[in-house]
């Protein structure tokens, strides 16, 4: 009855707030969907509907990504399609810098947000440092691409088998070295921590030791070996032969030939396990709903896990649920997100540099704490107001920086900006709208408002507002 | 000699408090900062008995069995191979003796100098001392910040209580506390007037200004100060710490400083943190507390130990930066300095297949300053009495790791309480109630 009543109390003050809750319905969606709101994609979501705009974007292959595949299909990005043996005789500045580069513009570009939004995730939740090894430098393009975007929009448990077998996975998480007799339980911790139950999720340090026993050979082949170097590789002779038990599971004694099996095995488990389907719904929640889901929320994602084996389009429809039928609490964007949503919202042209050539803008995002794929240990960067809510000044650059022409290769027309508006006020209303979909305070337009009085603002002037613009508080949330 | 001058150096432009009251307040003034923004209005004398603490965590979990062996441990050498360090004497890689049982490995010999002044102490075989240990990195670090083991209601870290417990050293001071690190660490939420500012690790010249054209830079900072003035939290505080101090920070001389005592600091991440953290305490602005973390323990394999090896690059990083900081600021500078280094738990007791170690639990502290009880290695058996809990068979915990025989809020509990002057250790360390070793003097 309390229930009911708080419940209802909280919806009249909705009503009583005034006729339509602005965080409720296709914004929320766009907010969450996508790298930052455009007036195209939130026109989209109010055309099509909540439901059929989420069909839309869970359905990516469907949409015309052309214009982003023909610039990722030059001469700049050609390593994002070779093949392990290829990519390992390339530049290592190159290689990274190309993957980071189409990145930014996969993120930045894409119609396909939504995809992108999950690739994002699981980049986070199977983690690699890029920079963790010279090796692993090379073929973490392999692993983004055969791995996390093969199955971004899969199932959950074709997208943890894949990642077990990455190589790059395996070497930063030093499994190519763990070996019958002399077992190296990094890998076999995470899997199970990291990856699947969650830490929480009720093994014990035997269990870590028996998943570990289980993976020994699992490697990767030399750089000797023509077309299957650096590609996954099982190795009899290093494989524990024994009998193992893995969360009550026995799996029997098999010979070194047939012993590959026993990891397969433990991943079959993993996939299997409820604490999977409430970690993996908690992280989704966490990502596209709010930091602190409900026990029921989780309950209904984890059920959604379990009755479609794990489809990772299906537990993204669940949440978004959630999403669409109450406005959400308000997440901090991590710096990424940050700057993508103002280039996208400002309608930023951007070409990177090519080759080894290093970027402004990659080094400004280092500085917000947030370079692309460098965090170093394998639980990837923190998604949570508490960490990233102290360091503000990087965040204040972005616009400053973006907005003095500091970053190579980005512009912004401010005339598609403002839109013909000359006065102060209307361009910080302007602002406001295009940043924000008119959710800037009034505190915040007065501000802006103010920097660029006395009226009929210079050039630079709007230019210098723009850039104040990004830095609002309210932009930093979404 | 005026407050203008240098004080006690030439070469270094020690920022005048007054000084920063001054052209603080006319930038303040020229850009018609809001009054919310912090009045920085240093007291005309401060000197503080309150130690100003160095927090250096070595994050990955470093193998503690390295970085202080107890080579006489007849176990130690059955259980290592590639990443064995060879007893001192004979071997030209072997340990340098600290007390007939343990000795510093090569890459660490360079702490002798501040172990034998006496201003360096090393804590063994400690840890959280519970039933069920952790071995997840990020549980265990978590639970070593926080101050307490497995508290999901548990939020703010022991340090950011303490400073809440306790009066700013110096009340107008714009930060209290510096995270070295992109984040605030777990160890410093819930302090008041705490900022990450991972510039201070970038460079030898860090800048901390806005971007942008510089002759709006004023305005536009202030505008931006309006808009957060009104927010709410946490974008609203740090913000307005923010502000605050990259007003501070941009009056530190921090790429003309020079270093006293004829240290060197490492060209290095970390030996940047520490210098930036030596000029913040000479130029006596009132940061109390700045935590630093050093990243790349987790030597699953190729630990390397000897020349060119992965631990031993960050083991000579971290002596070199130690060293530095014992010359220029411990030997040289009045003001009360408390150097902690810790990590999340040890490495495994054996070595692995990969020449490397996996996790452990019972670990090394080191603890470097004008009031620590240094030149001791300070352990204790598992009845509780000075000794070693030992690495031989049915010595080790669930087989496998070094004990933890003496918990480190013990440690820490006896620097706060005697050395940052909070007794409240009870809300610093709650459910805990620490043990003094005499790890300081009294």
């Amino acid at each position: 009855m309390s229930v009911l009543t708080s419940a209802s109390a909280v919806l009249s003050a909705g009503i009583l707030a005034g006729p339509q809750d602005p965080k409720s319905g296709p914004l929320a969606l766009v907010d969450r969907m996508t790298m930052g709101l455009t007036q195209e994609e939130l026109g989209l979501a109010k055309v099509l509907g909540n439901e059929a705009y989420v069909k839309h974007h869970l359905n990516y292959e469907a949409i015309d990504d052309s214009t982003l595949s023909t610039i990722l299909a030059g001469p700049n990005y050609n390593t994002l399609t070779m093949t392990p043996d290829q990519i390992a005789l390339q530049s290592t500045t190159t290689v990274i810098n190309q993957l980071t580069r189409a990145t930014i513009l996969r993120a930045v570009m894409s119609k396909r947000q939504m995809y992108e939004r999950v690739v994002e995730m699981w980049s986070d939740h199977f983690h690699i440092q890029l920079q963790s090894d010279p090796l692993v430098s090379l073929i973490k393009t392999i692993d983004d691409r055969d791995v996390i975007r093969a199955n971004a929009m899969g199932t959950f448990g074709d997208l943890l088998r894949a990642s077990a077998h990455s190589p790059a996975m395996l070497i930063y998480l030093n499994n190519d070295t763990n070996r019958v007799g002399n077992i190296n339980e990094n890998y076999a911790r995470e899997l199970m921590e990291l990856h699947s139950m969650g830490v929480d999720g009720g093994y014990s340090q035997q269990d870590v030791v028996e998943v570990a026993r289980c993976f020994t050979g699992w490697s990767y082949y030399s750089g000797s070996s023509g077309t299957n170097a650096y590609r996954f590789r099982y190795i009899p002779s290093n494989h524990d032969t024994g009998q193992k038990v893995v969360l009550g599971h026995v799996i029997p004694a098999r010979s070194a030939e047939l012993g590959q099996q026993d990891g397969e095995d433990v991943l079959n488990i993993l996939i299997a396990h409820p604490s999977t389907a409430r970690f993996i719904a908690r992280k989704m929640l966490h990502r596209f709903l709010t930091e602190a889901p409900t026990t029921p929320q989780i309950d209904a994602v984890a059920a959604t896990y379990t009755a479609t084996g794990g489809d990772i389009r299906s537990m993204l429809r669940t949440t978004l649920a959630f999403v669409a039928a109450t406005p959400p609490p308000k997440k901090l964007k991590r710096p990424f997100h940050l700057l993508v949503s103002a280039l996208r919202a400002l309608g930023a042209t951007v070409n990177p540099p090519a080759g080894n050539v290093s970027w402004n803008m990659q080094t400004a995002l280092l500085a917000a704490g947030h370079q692309l794929f460098g965090w170093a240990p394998p639980n990837g960067y923190p998604d949570t107001a508490e960490y990233w809510s102290g360091l503000l000044l990087p965040r204040w650059n972005f616009g400053a920086s973006m907005m003095n022409n500091e970053y190579t290769g980005v512009t912004v027309d401010t005339n598609v900006v403002t839109a013909g508006a000359t006065q102060a006020a209307p361009i910080a209303d302007r602002l406001s709208y295009v940043l924000t979909a008119s959710r800037m305070t009034a505190a915040e337009k007065a501000s802006l408002t103010n920097y660029m009085l006395p009226n009929n603002p210079t050039a630079t002037r709007i230019r210098e507002a723009i850039g104040l613009a990004v830095a609002t508080p309210t932009f930093q949330w979404y | 000699m005026s407050e203008y001058e240098c004080r006690g150096c030439t070469e270094y432009r020690e920022l005048s408090r007054r000084g920063f009251l001054r052209i603080g307040s006319a930038a303040l003034v020229a850009a018609g900062v809001p009054a919310w923004l912090p009045r920085v209005v240093f007291a005309n004398s401060f000197k503080s008995n309150r130690d100003i603490l160095i927090y250096i965590f070595l994050r990955g979990g470093c193998d503690g069995l390295t970085m202080c062996v107890p080579y006489a441990d007849p176990a130690y050498a059955t259980l290592r191979s590639a990443t064995l360090i060879q007893p001192p004497g004979g071997s030209t890689n072997g340990a340098t003796d600290l007390n007939g049982f343990f000795g510093l490995p090569p890459a660490l010999s360079s702490l002798l100098e501040p172990y034998q002044a006496g201003k360096l102490a090393i804590v063994h075989a400690t840890g959280f001392n519970v039933a069920n240990p952790s071995r997840s990195h990020f549980d265990a670090e978590r639970f070593v910040e926080l101050g307490k083991f497995n508290d999901p209601a548990l939020y703010t870290g022991w340090l950011g209580r303490h400073l809440g417990l306790v009066p700013a050293t110096l009340p107008a001071a714009p930060v209290r506390a510096i995270a070295v690190a992109n984040g605030l660490q777990v160890s410093l939420q819930g302090a008041p007037k705490a900022l990450p500012v991972p510039g201070l690790a970038q460079s030898n010249s860090p800048n901390f200004g806005l971007t942008g054209p510089s002759g709006t830079r004023p305005a536009r900072l202030a505008s931006i100060g309006t808009m957060y003035a009104a927010t709410t939290d946490p974008l609203m505080t740090s913000a307005a710490t923010t502000q605050a101090t990259i007003d501070m920070l941009n009056m530190i001389g921090f790429p003309t400083y020079s270093p006293h005592g004829g240290a060197i600091y490492p060209n290095s991440s970390f030996g940047y943190s520490l210098k930036s953290a030596a000029a913040l305490i000479r130029a006596n602005v009132g940061v109390e507390a700045i935590a630093i973390d050093r990243g790349g323990w987790d030597t699953h394999s190729a630990q390397g130990v000897n020349p060119g090896g992965t631990m031993y690059n960050l083991m000579a990083d971290l002596a070199a930066g130690l060293l530095a900081f014992h010359r220029d600021i411990v030997s040289n500078s009045t003001q009360n300095v408390v150097v902690c280094v810790q990590s999340e738990f040890g490495r495994r007791a054996a070595e692995n297949g990969s020449q490397g170690l996996d996790h452990g639990y019972g670990n090394v502290m080191m603890l470097l300053g004008h009031r620590i009880n240094g030149g001791q290695v300070l352990s204790l058996g598992t009845n509780g009495l000075p000794g070693w809990p030992g690495l031989g068979p049915g010595q080790l915990f669930q087989n496998m790791d070094l004990k933890v025989t003496l918990d480190f809020r013990d440690v820490l509990g006896e620097v706060v309480q005697n050395l940052l002057g909070n007794s409240d250790l009870a809300s610093v360390f709650p459910g805990y109630s620490p043990t003094f070793r005499g790890i300081t003097v009294p």
